[in-house]
């Protein structure tokens, strides 16, 4: 009897295990998906039942995304636009979140639970005010309009702080009896040490900017300042490109 | 004097001055207000005089409306074209070049003079009161800051006291102001009225095309024989609003959400933005006014602690890393969640320059505004993907925890939409949700079942996106619960064993409770993500078909800048915040509490 208990467990194990290998490659298939159309040609494209894979590869279809439409500069312009977020996120995030760990100074918590407070607002609400703010600034359709939004990320100060308080004070206080300021410290000791925890909200901050949407196509007028979201959202074609 | 007094006095000064400089700069905004009003109104009289002595050739109709207030002179001043005001030696003044019937040849300028019983500025009293109010606070501030420790009843009484000396002047320089800019709408109207009263071809001066409007700027409704009329720069809907109110009356009349002056000068109806509403100060006196607090605020709190030299100095450094954080947040979300809520109380639109301040008239036609609760509708139900994405998540997490073959590989996988632009996952969807050449449909088809019309049938569309949102969010979410269950003790389900559970109990008393924080972090996060759904639905269906997918920031994009009516789409996006925050309290507080009971 325990045999056949511990038979169906394993056989239950396995099942599990199998369904889930099939899920994770089934994610695969859109992007397959994407691959096998983006070679086809048009007519095979609206073929029923669809083709999976296609008779010819038509490489050229790539080179006529690339003259249809300026990706090229399209991929520029998102380059820059993450990362002078990614800088600029890198930069708030580090010296706030260094404040909120390393500082005993009046109205702290407060403070911090303001800034995730505006976590909470959405994107939207703050939209048409930026929007008509970067218009006031002459900043439409230039890297500064489209991003200087996004140069302070709450939950990067939020990641940042969390590291920050797990890095020993022995480190600082040695710089600091050395006669070095707190920016010094801050500098030389804390920052370096915290290249983990900035990685990845590096990481993070380069892909959120480059998965944005809304406000790219909000802020960029002319085809020349489009970011790569905004041109493939406006470019329904057959090509499918990623 | 001491370091630390210094210091604190120094700081008081800083802290002093954005109040008064606040002050003096409300109070200067209402001066302003009423003169850049009357200015507009001595222009705008100047042009009727030049049309009406154009029509009749005399000075005799003017004379009745303007009695010892204008000249002619034979100058042809060459630069001047439209009337411009100017300061005489008997105060404000304006010129205005007058041409001949045929438009052809200035034959000289009309000089008119405002009123010289209307000339006064802002009382003088309201600006004493407002001196000796600043001085009060001055000394208020510098008793309330030597004394931190005093009880906090005292310190917020004082605090009461201080806003109520300063916001008195302001309010009641704003309340003259107002009825000053009432006074000057009701003028301006009468002057239109009886101006029109005695144009000796009433009928053929209404006829011109265009020159009815530049008689005096404004907005006249012309009824034409087929019996439809219009006003010549106002929207349609204030247009038929208008006409419908019963006439003969000279009063306000409120049409399309915003109160018009209006009067009836048969066969013309005049309609009038009132001054009141393009020239009121309040909103900008509150920004100056909050600005002036929040700059205050910094300096006061270091004033405190002049005295104790170590903490001055750790607040200073510890302000001076927040600084470039602070300094962003307040420009480009605070102050802008601010003027969004501003904005929601005017009409406002990028292509009308007049912006009225219309209350909450635009919350109240929003509550009657079926397109935006729809919008609501299928936001809330979008947001039902949430609680199946983490079901789903928190299986693969399971199953895959605890074992190493593969679990890089699965975990790239899965992690593969996260990290992917958004907008080329959404086509690749939409292709394969495609009736005819989709890839699901012939699958589909494989086993028996008939084509669905996944996005272009309005009862399967939000599903379609809301099935492409589970696959989007499910990696990143699996990734998250595998953290939370790494951190669970191996202990606690080794005793769960030793007691006689089986896998179910186990999950149900250890696993659950133990995730129940990242469980809480992904439900909050994914459901305020959900809540801002934009991307997916752009791209696939933009919100149709027949609206079935018309989410609320698609809604808001659509009203904003497609319609321009962003004073309504503000308003919207208010509502949309305040739903947010009250989903996200009530998730706080029913499932904080249930977490904490069963811990």
């Amino acid at each position: 009897m325990t045999v056949t208990v511990l038979g169906r467990v394993r056989a239950g194990k396995s099942l599990a295990w199998v369904l889930t290998f099939a899920l994770a490659a089934s994610m695969l298939v859109p992007f397959l998906w994407m691959l096998s159309t983006s070679l086809m040609d048009e007519l095979e494209v609206f073929r029923f039942p669809p083709r999976l894979v296609p008779e010819t590869l038509r490489w050229d279809n790539y080179a006529g995304a690339f003259t249809a439409r300026p990706f090229g500069r399209y991929f520029l312009n998102s380059f820059v636009f993450a990362t002078l977020i990614v800088l600029g996120q890198l930069f708030t995030a580090a010296t706030a979140g260094y404040a909120f760990a390393k500082f005993e100074f009046k109205g702290r918590d407060k403070l911090f639970m303001l800034y995730l407070s505006t976590m909470m607002v959405p994107a939207v609400v703050v939209l048409i005010p930026r929007f008509l703010l970067i218009d006031t600034l002459g900043w439409i359709d230039t890297y500064a309009g489209l991003a200087s939004t996004e140069l302070v990320s709450v939950w990067g100060v939020f990641l940042m702080r969390q590291y920050f308080r797990t890095v020993p004070r022995e480190l600082e206080d040695a710089a600091r009896i050395d006669g070095a300021g707190p920016w010094r410290v801050f500098w030389t000791i804390s920052l370096p040490l915290a290249k983990p925890a900035m990685a990845t909200l590096g990481l993070f901050a380069f892909i959120d900017a480059w998965k944005n949407l809304l406000w790219p196509l909000v802020v960029t007028t002319s085809m020349s300042m489009r970011t790569v979201e905004v041109g493939i959202a406006s470019f329904h074609g057959t090509f499918v490109f990623n | 004097m001491s370091r630390a007094t210094r210091r604190r006095f120094i700081l008081l000064v800083c802290a002093l001055s954005p109040l008064v400089i606040a002050l003096v700069a409300a109070l200067a905004l209402v001066g302003h207000s009423v003169t850049r009003a009357r200015h507009d109104l001595l222009r705008r009289e100047t042009n009727t005089a030049v049309e009406l002595v154009r029509e009749v050739q005399s000075g005799q109709i003017l004379d009745s409306i303007f009695p010892g207030r204008w000249t002619l002179t034979d100058e042809r001043d060459v630069t001047l074209d439209q009337a411009v005001t100017y300061e005489s030696p008997v105060g404000v003044a304006a010129r205005a070049a007058l041409y001949d019937a045929d438009s052809w040849y200035r034959v000289g300028t009309v000089y008119l003079s405002a009123p010289t019983d209307r000339h006064s500025s802002l009382p003088l009293r309201i600006v004493i009161v407002a001196a000796i109010a600043v001085v009060l606070l001055n000394g208020l501030f510098v008793w309330w800051v030597h004394r931190p420790g005093g009880p906090l009843t005292v310190r917020l009484g004082l605090s009461g006291v201080v806003l109520v000396l300063t916001g008195t002047p302001v309010w009641l320089a704003a309340g003259w102001s107002r009825a000053k800019l009432t006074d000057l709408t009701n003028e301006r109207m009468q002057v239109a009225a009886r101006a029109l009263e005695l144009a000796p071809d009433l009928d053929a001066l209404v006829a011109r095309p265009g020159g009815v409007m530049q008689l005096t700027g404004l907005q006249f409704m012309v009824p034409d024989p087929t019996g439809a009329a219009s006003f010549s720069t106002l929207s349609p809907a204030a247009t038929l609003e208008l006409d419908s109110i019963q006439s003969p009356f000279f009063g306000r009349a409120v049409a399309d959400r915003v109160e018009y002056a209006v009067a009836d000068v048969v066969p013309v109806r005049l309609a009038v933005l009132p001054y009141e509403h393009t020239e009121d100060p309040i909103a900008t006196i509150m920004m100056i006014a909050s600005l002036a607090l929040l700059v205050t605020a910094l300096p006061l709190s270091f004033a405190t602690l002049a005295s104790q030299p170590r903490t001055f100095h750790r607040n200073a450094v510890a302000w001076s890393f927040l600084a470039p954080s602070i300094v962003h947040l307040t420009i480009f979300t605070v102050g802008p969640l601010a003027f969004a809520a501003w904005l929601s109380l005017h009409r406002w639109s990028l292509l009308d320059a007049a912006r009225p301040f219309v209350g909450l008239a635009n919350y109240v036609r929003l509550l009657g505004d079926g397109a935006f609760w729809n919008a609501i509708k299928n936001t809330a139900v979008f947001t039902l993907h949430v609680p199946f994405a983490m079901a789903l998540a928190l299986a693969i997490a399971l199953v895959i925890h605890r074992r190493i073959r593969g679990i890089v590989f699965l975990r790239a996988m899965l992690f593969l939409p996260t990290i992917t632009s958004l907008v080329a996952i959404a086509m690749v969807w939409q292709w394969m949700l495609h009736d005819e050449y989709g890839l699901i449909n012939w699958l589909l088809s494989l086993v028996g079942f008939g084509p669905v019309d996944w996005l272009t049938s309005p009862s399967t569309a939000l599903v379609s996106i809301m099935i492409m949102s589970v696959w989007m969010i499910v990696g990143y979410q699996m990734i998250l619960f595998q953290a939370g269950l790494a951190a669970i003790p191996r202990e606690y389900y080794d005793a769960a064993r030793i007691d006689g559970a089986g896998p179910w109990r186990s999950f149900l008393h250890v696993t659950l409770p133990g995730l129940r924080h990242t469980l809480f972090f992904v439900l909050i996060t994914s459901v305020i993500g959900s809540f801002q759904v934009f991307g997916a639905v752009y791209v696939m269906t933009e919100g149709g078909p027949l609206h079935a997918t018309d989410v609320a920031v698609f809604h808001i994009y659509e009203e904003a800048w497609r319609h321009f009516r962003f004073g309504d789409a503000a308003a919207m996006s208010w509502v949309l915040f305040a739903i947010i925050f009250m989903v996200t309290l009530l998730q706080f507080r029913t499932l904080e509490r249930r977490a904490g009971e069963t811990a």
